[in-house]
C-alpha cells in the first residue's frame, strides 16, 4: 500500500467580508498518496484555488476561517506557527499559479529567482555551486542553462512558466499544487509544459494536486479525479470510474462531460447545464446542485446528502445509491 | 455563384513597433459565403484578432481590399461607413471590458440603435429592447441592472443582444466562449447557431479552441503568425490536416477520454517566433519536423491542392493544383 | 464567482460618504460656506463691509463688531462674510475652466492616441515646463487687474497638470473593448468621449476639482495679497490678509480670522476630495 502524503478531513473554509460570509469550501476530505497525481476539477468559484491555498496554509488572514484538518505527513498544517510553515512552503510543498505575466518578479534575473529558493531551504552555498545547480535546474524544464542572466520580459508566456515551475521543483517538494498551470498557454506549448511536468514526476516521484477545468487534460495527466462544485467533492475516484461514461456518475459530472465540444463526436447541439453556479454567499439548502439537476426531486431540496462509496469511486448525490446496488448485485450474480 | 458576403484580397495589417514593423496579418485572402460561418484558429498573437479588427475596418488596413457584398469598404470614410455598420457587428471575447460600466443593459443594448437613429420615440427603443433581451434569453428584470451585477454568460448575452440590435448580415465574434465556464460555454454556442438559424447571419469566428470552432463551423482556417497556412472544410481539415502546423495542433489537444494518459505528444520544439520584421521563408520553419532549405528561403503559397482544401506548405509543391 | 447587489454608482457613493465622519466634518463646514455665499446680505449688510468709520478703528472683537474693525473701521465681520462670496467665486470658477479645459485635453489626448497625443503630450510639457505664478502674473498684466482675469489666469496654469491626470485615467478606459464596440456601431469621435470616456473618468476628474478648488482659493488670496487679485475696498479673504499683515503684531485679530475661515475652507475641501477618491474607488467596497 501506498504511503499517505496529504490528507485532508472534513475541511471548511469560509470569507467573512464585513456581513457578507461566503462560503468557499463545505466539507471536504480528500487523500493523496505519495508519487500520485490527483486532478480537482470544477469551474470558476467553485473553491479549487481555495483549497490549495489552505494546504499551504497560505488563505487571507484577516477576512478567512478555515475548519477541519489537513494532514501533511501526518501534521496539521492549518495549526502550524509561521516558522514551521516557511521550512515546508518552497521546500515540500510548492505551487505554481496561473499567470506566468505576473508571477516573476520583473526586476531580478531569472537565475536569482531559482536561486533565492535554493539557498532559502538549502543554506548558504558558494556562488559557483549555486550558478551550477540553478542552471541544472533550469535545464530539467528544457531551459537553457545559459540564459539564468536573463530577465523574465526576455522569457515567452511559455517559457516563463516554466521558470515558475522551475522555482516549484528547485527544492524536489514532496508535493506540487499547480493551479491551472496552463490555462494562459497555447496548445502546443500546454503540450510542452505538460510533457515536461510528466516526466519531472517520473524523475522526483513527486505528487501533484492538478487544479484545472480541463477535463481533456485531467485524463491526460492524472491518477486520481475529484470534481468540485459550491465548495464539495460531488464525485471522487480514479480517472476509469470519472471517465468510463458507462458507469454511475454525478449529474453535475454528466453535465460538465455533456456540455464540452467532443473533438470525436459530432453533435448538432450541445446539452449545457441549465442556470448558473450558486452564489457562495447565499447557497441552496440540501443538494447545492438541485436547481440545476434534470433529476431532483423534493427529498434533494433538504437536508444533508449520503456520499455514496464502491470502491474507490464515490459519488454525493441520492441518486445513485440504486445503481450502486444494481452493481452490487450484478457482481454478485 | 452567388457574392460572398465578405472578401478580403491579400489584406494586410502592419503595427509600428519600436524594433520594426510587426505583420499582424500578412497577405490573408478569403472568401465567406453567406449563412456560413468560418473559424479562424491559431495561437495567440497570430493575428487572428486583428484579422476581424481590420475586416470591420476598426483598424485601418496596411494595404490588400476588403469587400462586403462585393463592394470595396477598406477606405470608406466615416459617413459613408457608418450605414454599412448596420450590416456588420462584433461580439468581443471578454464580457468585462466590452459593456460600458456606467451603463444599465438596456442602455448598452438601446446604444446602437440611438446611434444610427433606426428608431425614434423612447418607447419604440424600449420595445426593441425589450425583443432583444426576449431572443437572447434575458429577463425583463435585468433591464436596469450594471454590467458588474452579472455574470460572464449573461454579460456575454448582452453582448450579443448588443451585437444583433440592428439586425446585421455579417458578425465577428472574437473568442465569444473563451472567457466562460465550460457549462456556460454551451450555453452560449448554443444560443449563437440558433440565431444564425433564425437570422441567416454570417459568422466570422475567432477562437483558439479547437473542439468549440469545429462544433460551430462550416469551414476553417489556420492562422500562423500573420499568415493563413491551411483553409478547408471542417471535416476535411480534422480528418486530413495537410499543412505540419495544423497536424501539430490537433495532436495537441488533450482528449477528454480514458485511454489518452499520456497521449500529449510534444510535437513541436522551440517557441513561437516574433512576428516583428519575420524573415523570408516559411514562418513555421523553425519548428517544423519536415523544414527543408527550401522552406527556409522562399516563402510557401496557398494553394488548393483538393478541391475546396488549400494548404501554404511546400510539402505539396508537387501536388497538382486542383482545378475545377 | 463575483456578485455584488444593485446600487448605482452614486447611491453607493452617497452611503459611503455618510459612512465616513471625516465627510460629513468636511460637508457640514462647506454646506455652512453655502449657506454663508446665499445669505450673505441677510447675515451683514453689504455696506458695512466697505463703509469706513474712522471713530471705529482698530476695535477688538466685541458684541457689536464680532471680529473687530481695521484701520479704516470696516466691520471685519462683514469684510469675512462677504468675502466668502469672492473667495470662493476664485476658486470655483478657475477649477472649474481647469476641469473643462484639462478633460478635454487629456481625453482627446487618450483616445485619438498616436500622433495627436503626442503632439498634446508635448504642447502640455512646454506649458507646465512654464513657472505658474510668473504667466499668471504676465497674464494679469496683459488683460488688467480683476476678479474674471485672476479667474482666467488661475485656470489656465492649473488646466495642464489636469489634463496629464485625466490623460492618464482615460487611456486605461480607451483600450477597453467598450470603445470599440462604439466605434463598431458608428458612433462618432465626440458620441464616444463623452458618452463612453468621461463618465468612466468621472472620479478623477470630481477629485482633481476639488483638489484644484482648495489650492486656486489659496492661490487667489496669495494673488491679492500681492494686490493683484480683488482690487480695494472689495473684500476678500487674501487681501484681508495683506491689509492686515501691516498691522498684526498689535491687532493680531485682522489675519485671525479670515486666515481661520481660509484654513477652514481648504481643509474641508481637501477632506472632501479624498472621501470622494475613496468613495469612488471599488477596491475600498465593503470598508467605508
Amino acid at each position: 500500500m501506498s504511503e499517505k502524503l496529504l490528507e485532508i478531513k472534513d475541511l471548511k473554509v469560509r470569507y467573512v467580508v464585513g456581513k457578507e460570509v461566503s462560503e468557499a469550501v463545505n466539507g471536504i476530505s480528500l487523500t493523496l498518496n505519495k508519487g500520485e497525481t490527483l486532478g480537482l476539477v470544477g469551474e470558476t468559484g467553485a473553491g479549487k484555488t481555495t483549497t490549495a491555498l489552505s494546504i499551504m496554509n497560505m488563505l487571507p488572514q484577516y477576512v478567512s476561517r478555515a475548519e477541519g484538518e489537513i494532514l501533511f505527513h501526518g501534521k496539521n498544517v492549518l495549526k502550524m506557527k509561521n516558522h514551521e510553515l516557511r521550512k515546508i512552503r518552497g521546500k515540500q510543498i510548492s505551487m505554481v499559479f496561473q499567470d506566468p505575466m505576473t508571477s516573476l518578479n520583473p526586476v531580478y534575473r531569472v537565475g536569482e529567482q531559482i536561486g533565492e529558493v535554493l539557498s532559502l531551504h538549502e543554506g548558504k552555498m558558494p556562488k559557483e555551486e549555486l550558478r551550477k545547480r540553478v542552471g541544472e535546474i533550469l535545464e530539467m524544464v528544457g531551459i537553457p542553462a545559459a540564459r539564468q542572466d536573463e530577465y523574465p520580459h526576455q522569457f515567452s508566456g511559455g517559457m516563463k512558466q516554466r521558470v515558475i515551475i522551475a522555482i516549484a521543483i528547485a527544492c524536489r517538494p514532496e508535493l506540487l499544487i499547480a493551479d491551472e498551470p496552463t490555462t494562459a498557454l497555447d496548445v502546443t506549448i500546454q503540450a510542452q509544459v505538460l510533457d515536461m511536468m510528466q516526466e519531472l514526476r517520473d524523475s522526483l516521484n513527486s505528487s501533484i494536486l492538478m487544479i484545472t477545468h480541463d477535463l481533456g487534460i485531467v485524463a491526460s495527466f492524472c491518477d486520481k479525479v475529484a470534481i468540485m462544485y459550491a465548495g464539495e467533492i460531488v464525485e471522487y475516484g480514479t480517472l476509469e470510474d470519472i471517465f468510463d461514461r458507462t458507469k454511475a456518475h454525478h449529474p453535475y459530472t454528466e453535465g460538465l462531460f455533456n456540455a464540452i465540444p467532443n473533438l470525436n463526436v459530432i453533435t448538432p447541439r450541445l446539452n449545457p447545464i441549465h442556470g448558473l453556479t450558486p452564489d457562495p454567499t447565499e447557497l441552496p439548502k440540501g443538494c447545492k446542485f438541485h436547481p440545476r439537476c434534470p433529476y431532483a426531486t423534493d427529498a434533494c431540496k433538504e437536508g444533508a446528502v449520503p456520499v455514496l462509496t464502491e470502491g474507490e469511486h464515490s459519488i454525493m448525490c441520492r441518486r445513485v445509491k440504486d445503481r450502486f446496488k444494481q452493481a452490487e448485485k450484478e457482481e454478485q450474480a | 455563384m452567388s457574392v460572398p458576403v465578405i472578401e478580403c484580397i491579400e489584406l494586410k495589417k502592419y503595427f509600428d513597433t519600436p524594433f520594426g514593423k510587426l505583420h499582424a496579418v500578412d497577405n490573408v485572402s478569403f472568401k465567406l459565403e453567406a449563412h456560413k460561418t468560418l473559424g479562424i484558429v491559431g495561437e495567440s498573437g497570430c493575428g487572428k484578432s486583428t484579422l476581424g479588427r481590420t475586416i470591420l475596418g476598426l483598424h485601418k488596413a496596411t494595404s490588400g481590399k476588403v469587400l462586403f457584398d462585393g463592394r470595396e469598404i477598406q477606405d470608406l470614410p466615416a459617413k459613408q461607413m457608418k450605414p454599412l455598420r448596420k450590416e456588420m457587428q462584433i461580439i468581443f471575447q471578454d464580457p468585462y471590458s466590452s459593456l460600458n460600466p456606467r451603463d444599465t443593459v438596456s442602455q448598452i443594448i438601446a446604444q446602437p440603435i440611438r446611434i444610427q437613429g433606426i428608431l425614434k420615440t423612447p418607447s419604440e427603443i424600449d420595445a426593441r429592447v425589450q425583443e432583444l433581451m426576449d431572443i437572447v434569453g434575458l429577463g425583463k428584470r435585468f433591464a436596469n441592472t450594471y454590467p458588474h451585477e452579472m455574470d460572464g454568460g449573461r454579460r456575454q448575452r448582452v453582448g450579443i443582444a448588443r451585437a444583433l440590435a440592428m439586425n446585421p448580415k455579417f458578425i465577428v465574434c472574437d473568442e465569444p466562449v473563451s472567457a466562460l465556464d465550460v457549462s456556460i460555454q454551451a450555453q452560449i454556442l448554443n444560443l449563437m447557431m440558433d440565431l444564425q438559424d433564425q437570422m441567416g447571419l454570417t459568422y466570422l469566428f475567432i477562437t483558439h479552441n479547437l473542439a468549440v470552432v469545429k462544433h460551430i463551423s462550416d469551414d476553417i482556417a489556420v492562422m500562423y503568425l500573420g499568415q493563413m497556412v491551411e483553409k478547408s472544410e471542417t471535416e476535411a481539415l480534422f480528418k486530413d490536416p495537410l499543412h505540419p502546423y495544423t497536424q501539430a495542433l490537433l495532436k495537441a489537444i488533450p482528449i477528454p477520454e480514458i485511454g489518452h494518459r499520456n497521449s500529449i505528444k510534444n510535437v513541436l520544439k522551440g517557441e513561437v517566433t516574433s512576428p516583428i520584421e519575420p524573415k523570408p521563408g516559411c514562418r513555421f520553419a523553425p519548428r517544423c519536423p519536415y523544414a527543408t532549405d527550401a522552406c527556409r528561403s522562399v516563402e510557401p503559397q496557398l494553394k488548393e491542392v483538393k478541391k475546396g482544401h488549400f494548404v501554404a506548405c511546400h510539402l505539396f509543391d508537387d501536388a497538382k493544383e486542383c482545378t475545377e | 464567482m463575483k456578485k455584488t447587489r444593485g446600487n448605482s454608482i452614486w447611491k453607493e457613493l452617497f452611503l459611503r460618504l455618510i459612512h465616513n465622519k471625516r465627510a460629513i466634518f468636511a460637508m457640514a463646514i462647506l454646506l455652512l460656506l453655502i449657506l454663508i455665499v446665499i445669505f450673505a446680505d441677510l447675515i451683514i449688510p453689504y455696506s458695512k463691509a466697505v463703509d469706513q468709520n474712522i471713530l471705529d478703528r482698530f476695535t477688538r472683537p466685541n458684541s457689536s463688531h464680532w471680529f473687530g474693525t481695521d484701520k479704516y473701521g470696516r466691520d471685519q465681520f462683514a469684510r469675512t462674510i462677504h468675502g466668502t462670496r469672492i473667495s470662493l467665486l476664485i476658486g470655483f470658477g478657475s477649477a472649474t475652466i481647469a476641469a473643462i479645459l484639462g478633460t478635454t485635453i487629456g481625453v482627446a489626448a487618450a483616445y485619438f492616441g498616436g500622433k495627436v497625443d503626442n503632439i498634446i503630450c508635448r504642447i502640455l510639457d512646454i506649458w507646465m515646463a512654464m513657472p505658474s505664478l510668473l504667466v499668471t502674473l504676465a497674464i494679469i498684466a496683459g488683460l488688467g487687474v480683476g476678479i474674471p482675469q485672476t479667474i482666467f489666469a488661475l485656470a489656465f496654469g492649473a488646466t495642464p497638470g489636469f489634463a496629464r491626470t485625466l490623460r492618464a485615467a482615460a487611456l486605461s478606459v480607451a483600450s477597453q473593448e467598450f470603445i470599440e464596440s462604439s466605434v463598431a456601431q458608428g458612433a462618432s469621435h465626440g458620441r464616444i468621449m463623452l458618452h463612453d470616456l468621461v463618465p468612466n473618468v468621472i472620479s478623477q476628474i470630481l477629485i482633481q476639482f476639488t483638489m484644484n478648488v482648495s489650492y486656486m482659493i489659496l492661490l487667489g488670496s496669495t494673488l491679492s495679497f500681492l494686490g493683484l487679485g480683488a482690487q480695494p475696498p472689495t473684500p476678500e479673504w487674501g487681501a484681508m490678509l495683506a491689509e492686515g499683515l501691516q498691522d498684526y503684531q498689535f491687532y493680531p485679530y485682522l489675519v485671525m480670522f479670515p486666515g481661520m475661515f481660509l484654513a477652514l475652507t481648504a481643509l474641508a475641501i481637501n477632506i472632501f476630495g479624498d472621501a470622494l477618491r475613496d468613495g469612488f474607488d471599488p477596491k475600498l467596497k465593503g470598508r467605508a
